[in-house]
């Protein structure tokens, strides 16, 4: 049955290339998920792309037809120029667009992803105000990634650890520095690993409070997603800091990918630019140089699939992309 | 003598003008990159504003192409930027630099034309008489310049929601700037001026779009200079947005001296009076107008206010507290953007595709 | 007197230095005057704007008197000297306030600018009485009183620093206690004896160190903000000397080179003080400086550059940053780091005078 409906029904493509995580998404014409995966993409976000889309190949069992895709998060350029989208997308709306479909009385969302940590007002299934953490990133996973791996314990236990705690440590987040210095004295006299790892948990809930959701109406109902939503500790926190119970979706950490597939189902392109799922054959690679002829010296960059250069960009005088429309 | 100055929008074309035709050598530092802000971040402190690093840095770059002679504009209290010069001079001579220092005086005061006076009599000796001659038609070609640019740059905020073609606009101000930069009379100033004007009228336009009023306000550097604010103002135009902002080197230098058109004047004192519900005092630099423009800009239906403020500014953190509140009172949105030297471009990309988007929605819901 | 009404001051900002002066002038009105708590928790502190955290503690310390007091008192204090200016966030205070206590209290947040000329500050504090139904006449008497509390709490600074616990340095009616020993200390303050009596070779072990706190009232002598850094330098056997003890001639004098003025008065009394003490055979400096303070930020950079361009400065110099998310355990450590090296170079210097 699986299987006969995605050939005979419309099917989207979500991308969502975070800082740290590439999220795909494959949806239905009715909107359902169909599969989906979720990644770390250690610094090469290609890969993780063509790693991404064998993973839904496997969980679709077969290639499919793909009648629009759309890409999201800060590297949404890049994967764009990589799948060949039909639609790109700030992750602001993204998270936003797939909320409102899923709890359209939802009034805020709060996402804390990789690098960036954000909160989207919503009223009456609209966006009227959000903010996101622009110069710190105290208030987002990677600070607790990196604590993680300072303590020598894998992040999906963290959340759990945290829960544990009888009496949490106040640790000083303003920055990783900081909080190491602040976590390794701790340790030496004597704090239980579980009240160490509580005390990041509340730093992390402080920092984001006080950096992303400064001056923000924060009012129930309240959907907790991004990677994050998956830690416990976390989650605790927050819900008693803002005194309020959260809704986690179920695709929480793909939200974002959701958010994508289901613009691009809105907008639904006659024809879509995709560049098949052949691509993860597909040899793809960037190549960086820096420019000598002027004082800005940018890095440009060049994206390159099957050794043709199919996309250029970093040239703030726009000498290598021009060159490549024409 | 070698003269620099900082960067500061397209300032560096009209005080090259200025010294271009009194025949004063002059170098103009690199365009503010990367590495001038590395320059500036590595010689300050994490709480020193943005403006203070990128101009440090820019005075760094000039003296080690061979500058002895640095001219900035001075200020006066009560925000930090007066005491710039103070700093940013020890700072200089500790890194073993050496130069000299002019003050232009933020005010035409006699004990500042007398301070000018002093700073200037070294300087004076190394001037021909013809220098010194020329220097009144140098300003004066200076200014002309600086009018040039702004009436460009103003058009192309019109145009450039319009575009066809993204990134086109922003090309062709480029080059319109590029023709005022050459000219040398003022005939071939005018010259410049109309030509860049049709260069950018002429371009493929969409006029069955009907773009979003955006007015950019906060602290003078983060709105004026794109290296600054990461191009702020062409990102929303090219997001379709008609960018508005009130601050300019011309309304800024006529408020100083006094000269201002009755209309500009009245603006500000407009703004100031409305930023009284909610502030009862001048807290300085632009805080005041800043949020007086907000509750106006809303009166006169515009769509959103993007509030600009280097990281730590003293005013203007008192301006993004109360313009939270402003938005809510006035049912205007607003985006407060903090600047510093992180790598923040593609963050403000994403905060202002959100930020528009979110004026859709408003748009589609009314 | 029948009590008119509760008057509430946050303990924050120039509480630290004025508050003697506020009490009595508005209990000799007749109202109750109420202080926030002082040794507010990390987690509870209002972040209303993203300022530095001496104004975030005065949002704090004002939302927590709202609910209990008829009136704040937030003076908006643009220049408490007859030149120079105060740090531009204080105009705004009041203001930022009435926003965050959403209009729920009265604020009394009279203007007070000295540079209008010598009456001023009495012609403001008169609008203040008359705002609180009082007449001029009630008005000067409470003023008058209000500085002779003022400066008779003023002459005994120095000796409250070094005897009180913190949290009772502005607790007027607690007195000074009775001098236990002044081995070593001999006031008033002997600052410029101390480096003619390097004689006095037996000082040197368990003699005091005298250090120069140097900063915003409030960073120096709210422990909110500087984790209690008094009681841990006392601990540490430090006696305690600040830029009170100058006079503003002594101040200006350290700045009559600068290229360009100065024009905000703690900016000046930081600066100057801080090389007043650098050159006067003090034992150690330490700057207290709040994070994302802008006459802070600016000032400690000018401070650096022009030691060094000076040629360095024997006597030490310690720098410290604070913010909501410093602690007490990495202060003690630079502290105590700090000490030792006070130590050590004093026993250098004493080892050169003995040599000679």
């Amino acid at each position: 049955m699986g299987a006969l409906q995605v050939l005979i029904m419309a099917n989207y493509l979500g991308i969502d290339v975070g800082s740290i995580t590439t999220k795909l998404v494959m949806l239905s014409e009715s909107g359902q998920v169909l599969a989906k995966t979720y990644l770390r993409n250690s610094g090469r976000p290609i890969e993780a792309i063509q790693q991404g889309m064998e993973d839904i190949l496997a969980q679709l069992g077969k290639t499919v037809p793909i009648d629009g895709v759309a890409t999201t998060g800060s590297a949404r350029h890049l994967a764009a120029y990589l799948v060949g989208a039909d639609l790109i997308k700030n992750e602001i709306t993204a998270h936003a667009i797939a909320v409102i479909d899923f709890l359209p009385e939802a009034k805020t969302i709060i996402e804390i992803g990789g690098q960036d940590s954000k909160v989207i007002v919503l009223r009456n299934g609209v966006v009227v105000d959000f903010a996101m953490n622009t110069v710190c990133a105290a208030g987002t996973g990677s600070f607790l990634d990196q604590q993680a791996a300072r303590l020598g314990i894998s992040i999906e236990a963290f959340g759990d650890l945290a829960l544990k705690a009888n009496h949490p440590v106040r640790i000083a987040g303003r920055c990783t520095v900081f909080a190491e210095t602040d976590m390794i004295h701790k340790q030496q006299i004597g704090h239980s690993v579980e009240d160490i790892v509580a005390g990041l948990c509340d730093s992390l809930v402080k920092n984001y409070l006080n950096n992303v959701c400064r001056g923000k109406e924060v009012l129930s109902p309240i959907v907790f997603q991004g990677g994050v939503a998956a830690n416990r500790g976390i989650h605790k926190a927050l819900e008693k800091e803002l005194e309020a119970s959260f809704i986690i979706p179920k695709h929480f950490d793909v939200m974002g990918a959701i958010g994508a597939a289901k613009l691009v189902k809105r907008a639904r392109p006659s024809e879509t630019k995709f560049r098949g799922f052949d691509l993860l054959r597909k040899s793809c690679s960037t190549r960086g140089f820096e420019c000598g002829e002027c004082e800005n010296q940018c890095e440009v960059i060049e994206l390159l699939v099957d050794h043709q250069v199919v996309a250029c960009w970093g040239d703030l005088c726009e000498r290598y992309r021009y060159a490549q429309k024409g | 003598m070698k003269v620099t100055f900082p960067h500061l929008g397209s300032m560096h074309i009209f005080c090259k003008a200025i010294a271009e035709t009194a025949g004063i050598p002059y170098i103009v530092p690199p365009e503010t990159s990367r590495k001038t802000l590395t320059l500036g971040v590595l010689h300050s402190n994490e709480s020193i504003c943005l403006p203070f690093k990128i101009i440090l840095g820019n005075f760094i770059e000039a003296l080690q192409m061979g500058a002895d002679t640095i001219v900035m504009v001075g200020s006066g209290p009560p925000c930090r930027l007066g005491l710039y010069d103070l700093v940013q001079r020890v700072i200089l001579e500790e890194m073993g630099l050496h130069y000299r220092w002019l003050t232009i005086p933020p005010r035409l005061t006699w004990q500042a034309i007398w301070k000018n006076h002093e700073e200037t009599k070294e300087l004076r000796k190394e001037l021909s008489a013809k220098n010194i001659l020329l220097f009144p038609y140098g300003l004066w070609m200076g200014w002309k310049k600086m009018i040039a640019c702004e009436t460009l740059e103003q058009l192309a905020m019109k145009v450039r929601p319009m575009e066809s073609e993204k990134g086109e606009t922003q090309r062709r101000l480029k080059k319109a700037l590029s023709w005022v930069d050459e000219a040398k009379t003022p005939r071939a100033v005018e010259e410049a001026i109309r030509k860049g004007e049709s260069l950018l009228q002429d371009m493929k336009q969409d006029h069955s779009r009907i773009p979003f009023k955006v007015a950019i306000v906060g602290e003078l550097y983060t709105v004026m200079d794109p290296h600054i604010n990461r191009g702020v103002e062409q990102k929303l135009g090219e997001l379709g947005v008609e960018v508005t902002r009130t601050s300019w080197f011309s309304t800024h230098i006529l408020r100083t001296l006094r000269k201002n058109k009755a209309d500009q004047a009245s603006e500000r004192v407009r703004f100031f009076e409305a930023s009284k519900a909610y502030l009862g005092y001048d807290v300085g630099a632009e805080c005041n107008v800043s949020i007086g423009e907000a509750i106006w800009r809303s009166k006169e239906g515009y769509d959103g206010v993007v509030h600009l403020m280097p990281f730590a500014c003293m005013p203007e953190t008192t301006a993004s507290g109360i313009l939270n509140k402003v938005g809510k009172d006035w049912d205007i949105p607003i985006l407060t953007l903090i600047l510093d030297e992180q790598e923040i471009e593609g963050r403000i990309q994403t905060l202002l595709e959100a930020f528009v988007e979110m004026l859709e929605w408003k748009r589609r819901a009314a | 007197m029948e009590e008119k009404g509760c008057l509430g001051i946050p303990r924050a900002l120039m509480f630290y230095r004025y508050f003697p002066f506020w009490r009595t002038f508005f209990e000799r009105l007749g109202w109750k005057v109420v202080v926030s708590d002082g040794t507010i928790r990390r987690e509870k502190i209002v972040f209303f704007e993203d300022s530095c955290l001496p104004m975030k503690l005065l949002v704090t310390h004002a939302v927590q008197l709202r609910e209990k007091v008829d009136h704040l008192f937030i003076p908006r204090l643009v220049s408490i000297h007859r030149t120079y200016i105060m740090c531009p966030k204080f105009r705004g205070a009041p203001d930022v306030v009435r926003l965050a206590t959403e209009g729920k209290v009265s604020v009394i947040d009279e203007t007070i600018d000295l540079r209008k000329g010598g009456l001023s500050l009495l012609q403001s504090f008169l609008k203040i009485g008359e705002k609180l139904g009082s007449t001029r006449q009630e008005g000067k008497k409470a003023f008058r009183e209000a500085e002779h509390s003022f400066n008779g709490f003023q002459r005994g600074w120095v000796d409250r620093i070094n005897q009180l616990p913190t949290r009772h340095l502005f607790e007027m009616d607690i007195p000074i206690p009775a001098q236990r020993s002044r081995q070593g200390c001999p006031e008033p303050y002997m600052v410029q004896g101390a480096t003619s009596s390097v004689e006095v070779g037996g000082k040197e072990i368990g003699a005091p160190l005298h250090v120069a706190l140097i900063g915003h009232p409030y960073n120096l002598f709210d422990a909110d903000i500087n984790k209690d850094i008094l009681s841990l330098a006392k601990n540490l056997g430090m006696k305690i000397l600040t830029s009170d003890l100058l006079t503003e001639k002594e101040i200006d004098q350290e700045l009559s080179d600068l290229s360009k003025e100065i024009y905000w008065s703690s900016g000046r009394e930081i600066v100057g003080s801080l090389f007043h003490f650098l050159s006067s055979g003090v034992d150690g400096v330490v700057f207290l400086t709040s994070f994302k303070c802008g006459i802070d930020a600016l000032l400690q950079e000018f401070i650096k550059r022009r030691l060094k361009v000076r040629g360095g400065s024997s006597i030490p110099l310690l720098i410290l940053s604070f913010d909501e998310h410093t602690g007490r355990e990495g202060l003690t450590t630079r502290l105590e780091a700090f000490r030792d090296v006070m130590e050590e170079q004093k026993r250098l210097q004493i080892a050169k005078c003995k040599r000679m």
